[in-house]
This record gives C-alpha cells, sequence and structure tokens, in this order.
C-alpha cells in the first residue's frame, strides 16, 4: 500500500483514471465484471463436460474433475452412474444465460444466478426413446459456486449445483 | 452447544448438509439427471425436509472457526476431523441464525450405498407360478404360463433403523424342462384375461415339441428399494432373484389328450 501510494505520488497527476487495484492483493478478482467472466467460462467448461459425459451414457464420469471440485463430482456421479444402470445418453448440449452475480470473497470463492437452457438435450433409453417427461421446463434457475481451481490462476471449478426454490428468474417471456 | 441433540438425517451425502448450512431455506441438491428427468433427488433433494430418523446422538467435538468460503471435503477427513468440523459449522450455524444439523449421523445409514446384501432380511412374495391348461399341455401348441406377482412393500429393519423395502418384479424367466427356457419383461396373464382363445401364442407362451413329463421353473427378478421415514424411495442396484414354485406337468399330443375329455362336457375343447 505504502509503495503504491508512493509510486503515484511521483507519477504524474491524472485524475481521470481511477488507482488499479494492486495485482498482489488477496483478491483474486480485481473486479465482479472479472469473476463474473471467470465463473461464465468455467461453467461453460463444466456444461461441456457434463453434456460430453451424458452423451457417452454415463461414461468416464471422472472427467468432471477437471472442471469440479472432488465433493461436486462425487454428487454428480450418482447421476451418471443411473445413466448407466438404465441405459440413458443423451443428445445435444446445455447452454445457459442470465448470469448474476450473488456474492463472492477474495478467496476466490464465487456463487452466481443462472439460467439453465436443456431446451437443445434429449435424454434417450437404450431404445434411443426419449425419457423427458413431456411439459418439463427447458430452463431452471440455478445457484452455482465456484472455487479457485489452484491459488496461483484464476481458474474456476463448480464446487455446487444447487437448485434455486424461489422465484423462477427464467421464465422465458 | 446446539448439536447435542438432534434429529438423524438418513441417505444425505455430508456434504449436502454443508450446502444447506451455506444456502439456507431456498435450494435444494439435485444431480443433473434427476432434474432433467424430474426424479426425485435420491441423495437428498431437502425440499420439505429430507428422510429423517429419530435418534439421539452426543459426538465429541472441539468448537473451532468455520468459514463457510473455504471449500472443504468431508469424506476426506478423519473422524476427529469431522467431529471438529460439526462442532465449528454448529457454532457457525447459531451465531448466523441458519438451520443446521449435526452431520455425523450420515456415517450410519449413508456412508454407503445401500445394497441387495443389506435388505436380505426384507423377503418379497414371489407370487405363483401357473399354467394353462393346467397341468398338462399340447405338444405343437403354445401352453400359456403366467404368475400372480406384483410390486409390493415390506417392512422391517435396515441398517438398525425402521424402514420399508419396495420390491417392483422386472423380469420373469422361466425353465421348461426340456432344455429350453424363455425371459419376459410381463409376467403373462391368462388367455382369458388376455382376450385371446385358448392354445394362441402369449408373451409367456411356451410351446412343447415332445411328449413327456416336465418340471417348469419359475424365477422372478426384482428391483428393489428403500426409503426410511421420508417419501422417497432410493433405487438399489442390481436386481434380486428369487424361484417360484416348480409345476410338474404332462405333455402328449392333442389325440393322447382329447381322448380323455369330452366334447358334451367341454364344448370349448380342441378338436370339438
Amino acid at each position: 500500500m505504502v509503495a503504491a501510494l508512493s509510486v503515484s505520488a511521483c507519477a504524474p497527476p491524472s485524475p481521470a483514471k481511477p488507482p488499479k487495484p494492486s495485482p498482489s492483493s488477496t483478491a483474486l478478482f480485481a473486479t465482479d465484471e472479472e469473476a463474473l467472466a471467470a465463473a461464465e467460462e468455467a461453467y461453460r467448461e463444466y456444461q461441456h463436460v457434463s453434456d460430453a459425459i451424458l452423451i457417452d451414457g454415463g461414461a468416464d464420469p471422472e472427467r468432471l474433475l477437471e472442471v469440479a471440485t472432488q465433493a461436486q463430482y462425487e454428487y454428480e456421479k450418482a447421476g451418471y452412474d443411473m445413466a448407466l444402470s438404465r441405459g440413458y445418453h443423451s443428445t445435444g448440449g446445455s447452454a445457459f444465460d442470465s448470469v448474476t452475480l450473488k456474492e463472492r470473497d477474495d478467496r476466490g470463492t464465487i456463487t452466481v444466478f443462472l439460467c439453465e437452457d436443456v431446451s437443445g438435450v434429449d435424454i434417450r433409453d437404450s431404445d434411443n426413446v426419449s425419457v423427458v417427461p413431456s411439459g418439463r421446463p427447458d430452463r431452471f434457475p440455478l445457484v452455482v459456486s465456484f472455487v479457485a481451481a489452484d491459488s496461483a490462476e484464476s481458474r474456476l471449478r463448480v464446487s455446487e449445483v444447487q437448485d434455486w426454490n424461489e422465484d423462477n428468474f427464467c421464465l422465458q417471456e | 452447544m446446539p448439536s447435542r441433540v438432534i434429529a438423524a438425517i438418513a441417505v444425505v451425502p455430508i456434504f449436502v448438509v454443508a450446502l444447506l448450512v451455506a444456502n439456507p431455506g431456498a435450494t435444494a441438491a439435485c444431480t443433473r439427471l434427476e432434474r432433467e428427468l424430474e426424479l426425485p433427488c435420491a441423495n437428498g433433494g431437502f425440499v420439505g425436509g429430507a428422510a429423517e430418523l429419530n435418534g439421539t446422538q452426543d459426538t465429541p467435538g472441539t468448537p473451532g472457526t468455520y468459514d463457510p468460503s473455504i471449500p472443504v471435503d468431508p469424506s476426506k477427513m478423519t473422524a476427529a476431523e469431522r467431529d471438529a468440523w460439526d462442532a465449528a459449522r454448529a457454532q457457525y450455524a447459531a451465531a448466523n441464525g441458519l438451520p443446521y444439523r449435526d452431520s455425523f449421523v450420515v456415517r450410519s445409514p449413508a456412508t454407503a450405498p445401500v445394497t441387495l446384501d443389506d435388505i436380505a432380511s426384507f423377503r418379497p412374495t414371489v407370487g405363483t407360478s401357473m399354467m394353462e391348461p393346467n397341468g398338462w399341455m399340447v405338444v405343437g401348441l403354445p401352453t400359456n404360463f403366467y404368475a400372480s406377482t406384483t410390486a409390493h412393500v415390506v417392512d422391517g429393519t435396515l441398517l438398525g433403523f425402521p424402514a420399508s423395502v419396495r420390491f417392483t418384479p422386472v423380469s420373469w424367466s422361466w425353465t421348461y424342462g426340456d432344455g429350453s427356457s424363455r425371459a419376459s419383461a410381463t409376467g403373462g396373464a391368462t388367455w382369458a384375461s388376455l382376450g385371446l382363445p385358448e392354445f394362441e401364442p402369449t408373451a409367456t407362451s411356451h410351446v412343447f415339441g415332445s411328449p413327456g413329463t416336465f418340471t417348469i421353473q419359475l424365477t422372478v427378478s426384482f428391483a428393489a428399494e428403500y426409503r426410511f421415514g421420508g417419501p422417497t424411495w432410493v433405487p438399489i442396484a442390481g436386481t434380486l432373484a428369487v424361484p417360484a414354485n416348480s409345476i410338474v406337468a404332462t405333455a402328449g399330443d392333442a389325440q393322447t389328450v382329447l381322448v380323455a375329455r369330452d366334447c358334451v362336457a367341454n364344448p370349448q375343447g380342441i378338436g370339438c
């Protein structure tokens, strides 16, 4: 902090520019925007891997560990195991939108609201017949939490995916 | 200490309990597949309360500091670490007015998935193996086999707690005693209830190719699900094969059979 002050004291005055946060600060992300962007990127990767596992009928679920914490992996693995035992597989890919920040802290834990969109996903049994209940909504409001994959990096992993059971902010207009 | 006397939670992985503390009230944890197929969340959706068992237990623990932003993986903790973690979380929950349940109880019914071995004391009722014509077959014509097996619930004790197990028949396998067998996804039904004339083929019929006396054995495979107190049935991996009664019956050719019957007494009989 002292160093930052003395640097700005020596530098020519530039009142239009706010002082940049020090990169050595404990905060993993300087701004909410950076944190959100990292969360979106991490969730995009998470969905991609999750889609790939379900397309493969639940095979090799450990792939999720690349993009999720151990606990989240173990939780989701029950679903992949069910797909394997029932002979289910998916087609297509899931998407998401409407990401808003719920909270974040200096350690890189970020929680966001988002809308999961599975309108492009079908889940089928071994006879290739869809097992998705008719009338099921295609969009789910979720609360997704992320933690820093590595303290030295700004890459995030998904640590929790939860259904949001209060107001459904994902209803389409 | 808020964690001293607490209702036990069954079937809830420990990290779900942690989620509940971090995000009370409005969220529930389901797997993606459960969400997209609208299945009950077997690992404890926490919607309207999880399966709860009555129990009073005490765990020693040293209260510490709990920081909900620190990701933790209770599955890797030692028992002592988990107790300390429980205590710290309880303190944090109390200080912040959050609902809290001690996670030590998770070690009893939920540490490992319930297996078919765990429910060995729950015996499914296999029903009765039947055939028509009753006790005899006509060589070259279908004999209709069927069973009275239905889905049913058996109450008992599972892992030391009162529980129910629901058995659903999923497969019926007949060995006909003539070297052939058939597995069917249906238990079959009488010709009359299928709306078929006698000696019509059915999903569970069999044609004997030569005369003789045969022992027909039915084995029914059941899928099993369990629950403790809550509303959600939790599937158990695998199926349970249970033999039904065996039937000893004689196959003869149509002529042999028909001489014993009278077309006046049995005008519906074959050949009349």
